[in-house]
């Protein structure tokens, strides 16, 4: 398990610096006036790309 | 039409000329520029749903399009684990199905897929472990699945090798079994598919990569691949880890997301396993190959990833685990480790399901437990493309049910981590 030093908590396990998944996902403002379908692309949908990750 | 039958007579038959004259056991045909229908991923599930295609449907000319070669990715990947214990009905009814062809299936394929009813063992360590564990084995019994509790005893009269001491840091409280269980070849479940389906007409082509679907009125009417454009009246996906990649090249979304799934092997030993375990808990599943190695599973890598292989931390852990469970194997070298990617769903089960677009169908999402359903996938993915319509085994496992709610959480039964 590698250690990186974070310069506000100090020395953490490498797992920590991984990246999360899909970042950039905005919560709708009103979920209210949202269809199902329109929820569940919000809720479960990924872009899931194979290359770069925003 | 078969060809090269394969039995005691014809091993007699080519061992007289030096096994120089068997014939291929699949042809590698041109692509022809259209056919009925396209299955685009030569996998177990791809070759498995051809073969049923053809031998159970009437639906015309059929080809498998894969874009390396035949059984290279996750099929050639994973732990070979093969079992039925999930919890919900809709699920354990699934890999049930699947579980009974295997059971028939070296038989029906002519072709030794190796499948060894050796047993499944799942270990609880905490008292809701094994909470978890009687629900599951009641559940499974009830639904005509067998499985029975072990205490720790009678886990150490069969896994001698286990420490089941009090004394452990999570120690052994019991586990589920299923006898029926057991591992089958990888490899040898997709070269049997393969030879059969192609021995019924089924042109297998290799080298093929889909880089377009192409639509017309909202109907499918071909792919784009890097041998040029095919046309099709139905396609029906099923390419595991790129499910979304090929989904885009139709417009839409799935909630599926990929993940590097690490697996390893060890130096080949004397026989010391002969069944496999598994532990959530702790976090290891292994069993013992017939060459001797252990075979060694984990959980995924958190982060999202096409590379087919992941970090060092997840083996770490996860021999740590092992070497917990098993101290004779403090000293075992392992041998060889390699990654998959695992197309993994909200709710730990498959996407088998007809799209928005006509003649359009995807099969994916199975996450890190699709090879145990490789024959049950294949089933279910024919007849739904054939009729139109998904069986009863897998209509519970369509893309709605992210929208109706109904999904279906299997994170337990899957026994890897996500």
């Amino acid at each position: 398990m590698l250690q990186i030093e974070c310069p506000w908590c100090g020395a953490r396990d490498q797992e920590e610096f991984q990246y999360g998944g899909e970042a950039h996902i905005v919560r709708p403002e009103n979920p209210e006036s949202l269809t199902d379908t329109q929820w569940a692309d919000y809720l479960f949908n990924r872009a899931n790309v194979k290359g770069v990750h925003a | 039409m078969r060809k090269n039958r394969y039995s005691i007579f014809s091993l007699a038959r080519n061992a007289v000329s030096y096994h120089q004259d068997w014939s291929e056991a699949w042809r590698s045909p041109e692509p022809a520029p259209s056919y009925d229908v396209i299955v685009v991923g030569g996998g177990g599930h791809g070759l498995a749903t051809a073969y049923y295609l053809a031998a159970e449907h009437d639906v015309g000319r059929i080809a498998v399009l894969e874009k390396g070669w035949i059984g290279g990715g996750n099929t050639g990947r994973n732990t070979t684990i093969v079992r039925s214990n999930y919890l919900w009905d809709e699920a354990a009814h699934l890999y049930e199905k699947s579980l009974k062809l295997w059971e028939g299936l070296s038989q029906e394929l002519n072709f030794n897929v190796m499948f060894s009813q050796r047993g499944v063992m799942n270990l609880g360590h905490t008292l809701q472990d094994m909470r978890d564990i009687y629900r599951r084995s009641n559940a499974n019994r009830l639904n005509g699945i067998d499985s029975e509790i072990l205490t720790p005893a009678e886990i150490k009269a069969k896994v001698p090798a286990m420490n089941v001491s009090s004394e452990a840091r999570y120690p052994v409280l019991g586990a589920s079994f299923q006898p029926r269980g057991g591992v089958a070849r990888h490899d040898a479940v997709a070269w049997g598919f393969a030879r059969a389906a192609d021995a019924r007409g089924v042109d297998i082509i290799q080298n093929c990569e889909v880089t377009g679907i192409r639509r017309e009125n909202g109907a499918v009417c071909g792919v784009e691949t890097s041998r040029g454009y095919i046309g099709a009246k139905k396609v029906a996906v099923v390419v595991a880890g790129h499910a979304s990649v090929l989904a885009d090249m139709a417009d839409l979304r799935f909630p599926v997301e990929s993940h590097p799934l690490q697996a390893l092997v060890s130096e080949p030993l004397k026989p010391v396993l002969d069944t496999v375990i598994m532990s959530n808990a702790v976090h290891g599943y292994v069993s013992q190959s017939d060459k001797g190695e252990l075979v060694i599973g984990a959980g995924i890598d958190a982060y999202t990833g096409y590379g087919q292989r992941g970090s060092f931390s997840i083996i770490e852990g996860n021999v740590a685990a092992i070497v917990e469970l098993f101290p004779i194997f403090s000293r075992v070298r392992m041998l060889r480790q390699w990654g998959g990617i695992v197309d993994v769903c909200p709710d730990a089960c498959p996407i088998i399901s007809k799209t928005p677009v006509s003649g359009l169908y995807f099969n994916c999402g199975w996450g890190t437990g699709g090879f145990k359903a490789t024959p049950g996938s294949g089933w279910v993915f024919a007849h739904t493309v054939a009729r139109d319509e998904p069986h009863e085994l897998n209509a519970a496992f369509d893309l709605e049910r992210f929208t109706t709610g109904a999904l279906i959480d299997e994170h337990g039964a899957a026994g890897v981590a996500h």
